[in-house]
């Protein structure tokens, strides 16, 4: 199986620490792909697609900003399932939320997360998820998080 | 009213404008998409998408182009599904093992496609021709940076059909490239789809499995896809030497995603936004191309009716349906040649008023007869037929 997970350090400075962790707590082959890389987002887009993932993670929502002549996310043109976990407030990624996800898409908020916000920023969203808030800072809890979408999704 | 409109992940070009009608007449939705690996199996999508037809009630699922598990999703709750499709072809493996469903309403825009299927027992796929927008694209004003006297909006389709060649003996890759030879620059008749039958496919795929090449060996084409590559590759033609030929009395600008490199004479400008944009390169455009993909015989492709839509000048290619409401020179302008079509771009660039009045006549025709009002009342009422 093989999982790209998806950052932008441009965004968000400190994410690849996080990124890094998670591709190694996961049982998959992994690779980290940062969108802040100098490439052009379709370069970015064409370079994910070549990679053919089982699945993808976003963290922060990073690549959400690549859309197509539609004016659709260009992650819904991906077959595979998609988990994209958000740390930090829902309310921040307000447009990208809105932003019409494909049914193979679960998105992670931390429990403490309130749900009226979720759900007011994120009506658009397939499958809502909560994560633990100590989920990401352990090995053990992350692999069984990563698991859990892995079965929920039903990813080849 | 409430209504499940599935939408493939990339999103369908006339999403926007169908939510608009269905709002316009208070009928609710809810929106799903998803990106199909295989259209005819998918556990997660069925399991998914049931769960959702079992916990909310729909009057109807709702589809731009046809999914056969959208349509057994449906078709196990007796939930009416009702397809729209602007895709010819349309680009499902073994369409027929579903297309009979008792929920099923597909509809599409060519007749001679429809024909095709309801001679076969199809009774419930039916012609209904695609719509536009006028009062959404009149509201877009005009923008001088998409000025150019001539443009063209579309795919020169990169046809897989040099891969299969590769893998042909002789005899079957003349057999091919005289009949793509044979259809091209040839408007109100499919030589392919003549040509083009089971015996001829069995031949290429008995070539495949005689080859020493074992990449060749694990090749086979049915004979669907083996028309479609052809029609692709017949298109790209057309589209990259007419604009060529125009490419060198006039300035032409192409929006495309494609490069193709034997396109020396036309500028490319990279792709559009379907919203936005294009239709400001329609209204820009003293002349707006359109080159209608071989493979649909007889309807009128929604790029014609955008650019009428929009207020654009069409000059196109010869299709049997545009004599329904259109007429040569009076609310468009049509080509049956290469040299006929080089011919009206010369006469109308000199023509101003002239192109102007016929552009006008030919929106107010799209206006009157091609709008997602009258085609909603349609497909929402179980039209037996496009009754315009």
């Amino acid at each position: 199986m093989k999982v790209v997970i998806v950052i932008d350090t441009a965004a968000t400075k400190n994410i690849r620490e996080k990124a890094e962790f998670i591709a190694g707590a996961i049982m998959a082959e992994s690779e980290v792909l940062d969108m802040a890389n100098g490439r052009e987002r379709h370069e970015n887009y064409f370079y994910l697609k070549s990679l053919a993932p089982s699945a993808v993670i976003t963290l922060e929502l990073a690549g959400f900003d690549m859309k197509t002549t539609g004016d659709i996310i260009a992650y819904n043109t991906f077959t595979c399932p998609m988990a994209h976990v958000v740390f930090d407030k829902a309310y921040k990624y307000a447009d990208r939320l809105s932003c019409r996800q494909n049914l193979s898409m679960f998105t992670y908020f931390n429990q403490n997360e309130s749900d009226a916000e979720v759900k007011k920023y994120g009506q658009s969203i397939p499958n809502t998820c909560y994560y633990a808030d100590d989920t990401f800072d352990s090995k053990a809890k992350t692999a069984a998080w990563f698991e859990e979408f892995c079965e929920e999704s039903m990813v080849k | 009213m409430k209504i499940l409109i599935f939408e493939w992940g990339g999103g369908s070009y006339t999403y926007r404008d169908i939510v608009n009608e269905l709002c316009r007449r208070g009928v609710s939705y809810r929106t799903i998409s998803y990106t199909f690996r295989n259209k005819n199996e998918d556990e997660f999508f069925v399991s998914r998408f049931g769960r959702i037809l079992d916990e909310e009630r729909f009057d109807a699922v709702f589809s731009v182009n046809y999914f056969p598990l959208v349509s057994e999703c449906a078709n196990a709750r007796g939930v009416r599904y009702i397809a729209w499709c602007y895709d010819n072809p349309m680009d499902v493996p073994d369409i027929e093992r579903t297309l009979g469903n008792e929920v099923n309403s597909v509809y599409m825009f060519d007749r001679l496609q429809v024909e095709g299927y309801q001679k076969k027992g199809f009774t419930n796929v039916k012609h209904l021709p695609l719509a536009v927008d006028v009062s959404r694209l009149s509201a877009i004003p005009f923008d001088p940076e998409y000025r150019s006297q001539i443009s063209f909006v579309g795919t020169f389709y990169d046809s897989a059909i040099d891969i299969y060649r590769a893998g042909m003996n002789d005899l079957c890759r003349e057999y091919v490239d005289t009949v793509c030879n044979a259809q091209r620059g040839v408007y109100g008749k499919y030589i392919i789809d003549e040509y083009m039958a089971d015996e001829v496919i069995s031949e290429i795929n008995a070539a495949f499995a005689a080859s020493d090449n074992p990449a060749v060996r694990s090749m086979s084409v049915s004979l669907e896809r083996m028309k479609f590559v052809m029609a692709a590759d017949v298109t790209r033609f057309e589209r990259i030497l007419l604009l060529e030929m125009l490419g060198r009395r006039y300035d032409v600008q192409v929006y495309s995603r494609e490069q193709p490199e034997a396109a020396t004479h036309i500028r490319l400008m990279g792709t559009c936004n379907y919203y936005d944009e294009m239709p400001k390169v329609f209204k820009g455009s003293d002349i707006n191309m359109n080159i209608t993909l071989k493979c649909i015989q007889s309807g009128i492709p929604q790029r014609a009716l955008d650019i009428m839509g929009a207020g654009g000048f069409l000059l196109t290619n010869y299709q049997p349906e545009l004599e329904e409401h259109f007429e040569d020179g009076k609310s468009l302008a049509v080509f049956n040649s290469f040299e006929e079509a080089v011919d009206k771009a010369d006469y109308y660039m000199k023509h101003e008023a002239e192109r102007e009045r016929i552009a006008d006549a030919g929106r107010m025709i799209v206006e009157k007869h091609y709008s997602y009002s009258q085609a909603m009342g349609v497909l929402l009422d179980g039209g037996a037929d496009d009754c315009r």
